[in-house]
Formats: structure tokens, C-alpha cells, sequence
């Protein structure tokens, strides 16, 4: 019940400054314009190609897929920007104070705040949707293929929350939450290239690299190992952000 | 309803670091009562509120609200208490009303009591005027009544208000006092300030904090008993004092002035006389003083100088360090 009126008051906190309107819009254009270009070279550069494949890869591979695989890659930006004002905006105007002093316990204000981010990344992962099912007037998309792209964004999305609601606890300036947030973010991302070059720790870089977990699922494959990557990946830092509070309460 | 026991604290201690903050605390707040917590800045009065509130957790001692155990079920005993901070807890991208609401969802009052609850709060702080207006865009009056409404929002048994007349102009700290007062009626509060003349207006007991450790205790009016001071050219020890005058308090102010507490002081100060003349004590002044908070508080607060903070110092070590 508690966790509910949290998360409905950050939902809405979101939309009530400027700030949560300009990142929708650009998300929005962004992904327009991915999605404009590639349907562009669809029509003009791959099309005339494609007459001459005996089995050509179609509309939804081409076009659907890549675009939510390489969207998922500006949310490194924009999702520490959309949760870096989560604790650390409450730290600088002291109205931690109210949740603190209110019976509601860390536990339940974590969860709150973090289903309320939850909510708004729902919001954009329905943006790049409704822009990738108007191919559905042209064209036979293949749903099944195009919804486990977007589940898998969806839970990229909510791991990168958790992530950077962690460091939105640890300080009080917003811009300090999201630097280390995208860098965090983007080492993750970028862990591929280790995985390539190292010799002794492949497979563990491998493992922590979350395009490795993200790509089968844009591809249409939903493994319960990557659901389970994203599902610990939120644990961590969802106990970790509880800690935090915990710890400030009984700090010596 | 008068004499329950609110608020029992006993032996709370917090430390930072090595910095003893609150140290070994106990007291109790009754039904009906308004406390003043009164203390320098820094003697731990703003610690010893969050403590209360469970803001921060004691390092040892326990608190009990209404007997709830506020470290063994903290839900139940806050749901109990109303806090206002020293810095009111205010979203300013919210209209006072929002926010009011989302206090109340907080506190769990029920979607048929919200609005009546807002509707009690925003009249018993003023608010009505400024209801539909961003608090960001409101003046600091104005928020620290926001900041009371959202403590009192929940009607709560206990009341901890932290300093709430800073920032007010002289009518609306009448206003305030006047809401206390009223307060105070149905719940048990505690107010901290520095202002002495509010303690003595609105409160009936006083508390004063002095480096982390309660220094005073006692309901409010003071006694209208006279106290006695006396400059002496050569004092005895205050032992001695203790022998000659038995059970009759004694604060020693300076090396050479002490002041007593007698019963009746006219009696006391012939005894007095006559013991500073048979011993050589060489008496030079001896007058009765009409006890005021004013004096209760410099006399149980003494500033301690650190002589490595003299300003002399600072600037010598500054320019060594060049």
C-alpha cells in the first residue's frame, strides 16, 4: 500500500517538471530518427538485394530488430538521467526526512521509488514500440520476434534503474548520480571488448557484458540465464541502495 | 487523559566518530505537556529529535512511545509522532495541496479521511489563502506552516517540532504559539528554540542540553524563590560550602562568585554573614537575585574555550604554513 503511493508520487514527479517532458521527447526523436534512416535503407539500399536471396531476411529483422538493438544503447544516456534525481534531489531539499520519520520502512521506500522508474522506463519501451508497430500498416511483422525484443529492452532498462537509483542514494548532487551511473553503465556494456582481447577472464567478462544477455533476446531468443542476469543484476543494487540507508541510520 | 506517559527515553547515546553528540539522555514527556529543549547550538538538541523520530538509530539506551519500543516496531511508534525537522521536508515542485495529500497516503489515513484531514491541517496552520500554490514559490513563513501542517497532518500523539518559529514575522510567531498551545491540549509536545521568552510563554517544562548531556530538567513557572549570590575575596572550597550549609544547592560561576539556592533567603544570608566574617572570607558582596530562565540557562551552560581555536592562533598557523 505504501510502496504503491511512493511509486504513484514518483511516476507523477517525473511529469511535473520540465526536465521528465524534454527526456520523453527526446527519447522519442531519437528513435525516430534510427528508425527513419533505417527504414530508408530498407527501401533504397537493401530491398533491390534482397530480390536476388533465395530465403531474404524481411521487414521485421531488418527494420524491427536492429532498430531496438542499437536503440537500447542511448538509454546508457538517458536512463541515468531520468533516475538520477531520485534520492539524490530528496538528500539536497532535506525531504528524506518525511519518508524517514514516516512508518513506512527503507525497504518499502526503495521499492516504491524504483517501481515509480519502473513505470516511466514501461513509458519509453512503449515509445519505441508504437514507433516499430506502425510498420504493421505496410507490412506482417513478426510479433512474437519484435515483443521478446522489447521485453528484453524493457528488462535492460529496468536493470539500468536499479543501477541508477543505487548511485542517486549515495549523493546529493543529481549530475554526480548520473556521470557515475553512465559510467558504470557503459563499462558494462562495453564489456565485450574485454571479453574479446583477455585471454584468462573470457568467459567471466563475457558473462558480465549485458549485450551478451540482451542480444538473443532482440533476436527473438528469451533464455531463462539472461532473465535470470537481469533479475539478480536488480537485486544487487536494490539491496545495496537499502543498505545504504540502513547504514546511515546507525552510522558511527 | 492527563499524566500518560508519551514519550520514556532512557540513557540514549550517539556518537560521531569520537564526537559524543548525545550522551546517556533520559526523560519522559506526559500527556497534555509542551517540553522546551533549549541548549547552544550544537549541544545535540536537533541529534536527540531525530533520534527520537528514528531519524537516526541511538547507539545505546531505549525509547518507548505511548510504550510502543521505537526500535523494535518503528512503523507503529511513528505512525504516532508528527516531526517537523529544523529544515521543513517540503517538495517545492508540489502545490501545497499535493503534497498535504501525499503526507496523509504516507501516514496510511484512509481515502475517506484524506480530505477531511487536509481540510483540519490547512485550517489549523492558515494555509487556505495559498492552498493551490507551489511550495517553491511560497516564503519561508509560509513553508514552516506547511512544515507543521505536514506534522500534524496524521493527528499524532506526540508533536516534536524543531525550532518552528525561525523565519516568521512577529504575527505569525503569535499564531504559531497560539497552534501550539492548542496542540498541546490534545498531544504531547516538544519544541526546541532559542528564543526564552516562547519557552516561558508555551511551555510547562524545560529541558537544556549543554554538550550532548542534559544539564537541567524542571517544570515551568521557575520557582519565584530567590537565589543568593555572593562575591567572596577569598573563597574555601565548595566542599566546605557543603558542610557548613547542608542541603542547599550551590553553583560555583567564577573563582570567586557563588550562588546558592536557600529555602528562605533572608535566613541564609545572615548564616552567611556571619560564617564569611568568623572565617575570613572576606565578603564583598552579597544580594539576592530573582531567579529568570534567562539566568537558569547561563548558569547550566558554560562555553568551553578551546584555546586552539583562538583567532591569534589561526592566523599565525596560516602564515607559517606559506
Amino acid at each position: 500500500m505504501k510502496i504503491k503511493v511512493i511509486a504513484l508520487r514518483e511516476f507523477k514527479n517525473f511529469f511535473v517538471s520540465p526536465l521528465g517532458w524534454i527526456i520523453l521527447a527526446a527519447t522519442q526523436g531519437i528513435v525516430a530518427f534510427q528508425y527513419i534512416a533505417r527504414i530508408a535503407d530498407y527501401i533504397f539500399d537493401f530491398q533491390p538485394k534482397l530480390v536476388k536471396l533465395a530465403n531474404p531476411p524481411g521487414v521485421t529483422d531488418l527494420v524491427g530488430v536492429y532498430t531496438i538493438a542499437h536503440v537500447a544503447e542511448i538509454f546508457l544516456v538517458i536512463m541515468p538521467i531520468v533516475t538520477m534525481h531520485v534520492f539524490s534531489s530528496e538528500r539536497r531539499n532535506h525531504s528524506l526526512t518525511l519518508l524517514r520519520s514516516s512508518p513506512v520502512s527503507i525497504t518499502e521506500m526503495v521499492l516504491g521509488k524504483y517501481l515509480g522508474i519502473l513505470g516511466i522506463s514501461f513509458l519509453m519501451v512503449l515509445q519505441v514500440a508504437i514507433m516499430i508497430f506502425t510498420l504493421e500498416v505496410g507490412t506482417d511483422l513478426d510479433i512474437g520476434k519484435i515483443s521478446s525484443g522489447l521485453i528484453g529492452l524493457f528488462l535492460v532498462l529496468a536493470a539500468w534503474s536499479a543501477a541508477g537509483i543505487y548511485f542517486s542514494s549515495l549523493t546529493k548532487s543529481p549530475a554526480t548520480a548520473a556521470i557515475v551511473t553512465i559510467g558504470l553503465l557503459t563499462i558494462l556494456w562495453k564489456l565485450e571488448w574485454g571479453a574479446e582481447t583477455s585471454e584468462h577472464f573470457a568467459a567471466v567478462l563475457a558473462y558480465l557484458s549485458v549485450p551478451n544477455h540482451f542480444g538473443p533476446m532482440a533476436m527473438g531468443i528469451i533464455q531463462s540465464v539472461d532473465v535470470c542476469y537481469f533479475i539478480l543484476f536488480i537485486l544487487l543494487f536494490l539491496v545495496l541502495t537499502i543498505r545504504r540507508f540502513d547504514a546511515e541510520r546507525l552510522r558511527h | 487523559m492527563e499524566g500518560t506517559q508519551l514519550i520514556s527515553a532512557t540513557g540514549i547515546t550517539r556518537t560521531y566518530g569520537n564526537l559524543i553528540a548525545v550522551n546517556k539522555i533520559d526523560f519522559s514527556l506526559q500527556q497534555g505537556e509542551i517540553l522546551g529543549f533549549l541548549g547552544p547550538n550544537g549541544a545535540g538538541k536537533s541529534t536527540t529529535m531525530s533520534i527520537l523520530t528514528g531519524n537516526l538509530a541511538p547507539h545505546s539506551g531505549s525509547i518507548k512511545i505511548c510504550g510502543i519500543d521505537l526500535l523494535d516496531q518503528p512503523k507503529q511508534a511513528k505512525s504516532i509522532i508528527g516531526y517537523l525537522p529544523e529544515i521543513p521536508p517540503l517538495y517545492p515542485q508540489l502545490n501545497v495541496l499535493e503534497y498535504l495529500k501525499y503526507c496523509a497516503e504516507l501516514h496510511g489515513i484512509g481515502k475517506k479521511d484524506i480530505k477531511n484531514a487536509i481540510d483540519k491541517a490547512i485550517q489549523r496552520c492558515n494555509l487556505k489563502d495559498v492552498r493551490k500554490k507551489l511550495i517553491g514559490s511560497l516564503s519561508k513563513g509560509f513553508q514552516q506552516r506547511v512544515g507543521i501542517a505536514q506534522a500534524i497532518i496524521h493527528s499524532p500523539k506526540v508533536l516534536i517540532l524543531d525550532e518552528p518559529t525561525v523565519g516568521l514575522d512577529p504575527n505569525q510567531i503569535i499564531e504559531i504559539r497560539e497552534l501550539i498551545t492548542s496542540l498541546g491540549n490534545e498531544c504531547g509536545v516538544i519544541i526546541s528554540t532559542h528564543i526564552l521568552p516562547e519557552v516561558e510563554e508555551i511551555c510547562n517544562r524545560i529541558l537544556i542540553m549543554n554538550n550532548g548531556e542534559l544539564v537541567y530538567n524542571s517544570p515551568l513557572p521557575i520557582s519565584t524563590k530567590p537565589d543568593v549570590a555572593v562575591s567572596l575575596a577569598a573563597p574555601p572550597t565548595t566542599d566546605h560550602f557543603t558542610e557548613l550549609f547542608t542541603e542547599i544547592p550551590v553553583i560555583q560561576k567564577s573563582k570567586h562568585r557563588f550562588i546558592f539556592s536557600p529555602e528562605f533567603d533572608y535566613e541564609f544570608k545572615a548564616k552567611f554573614t556571619k560564617a564569611a566574617v568568623e572565617n575570613d572570607w572576606g565578603l564583598e558582596e552579597l544580594v539576592s537575585i530573582q531567579p529568570s530562565l534567562e539566568g537558569i540557562f547561563t548558569n547550566y551552560v558554560c562555553y568551553d574555550h578551546n584555546p586552539n581555536e583562538k583567532p591569534n592562533n589561526k592566523i599565525a598557523s596560516g602564515a607559517n604554513e606559506d
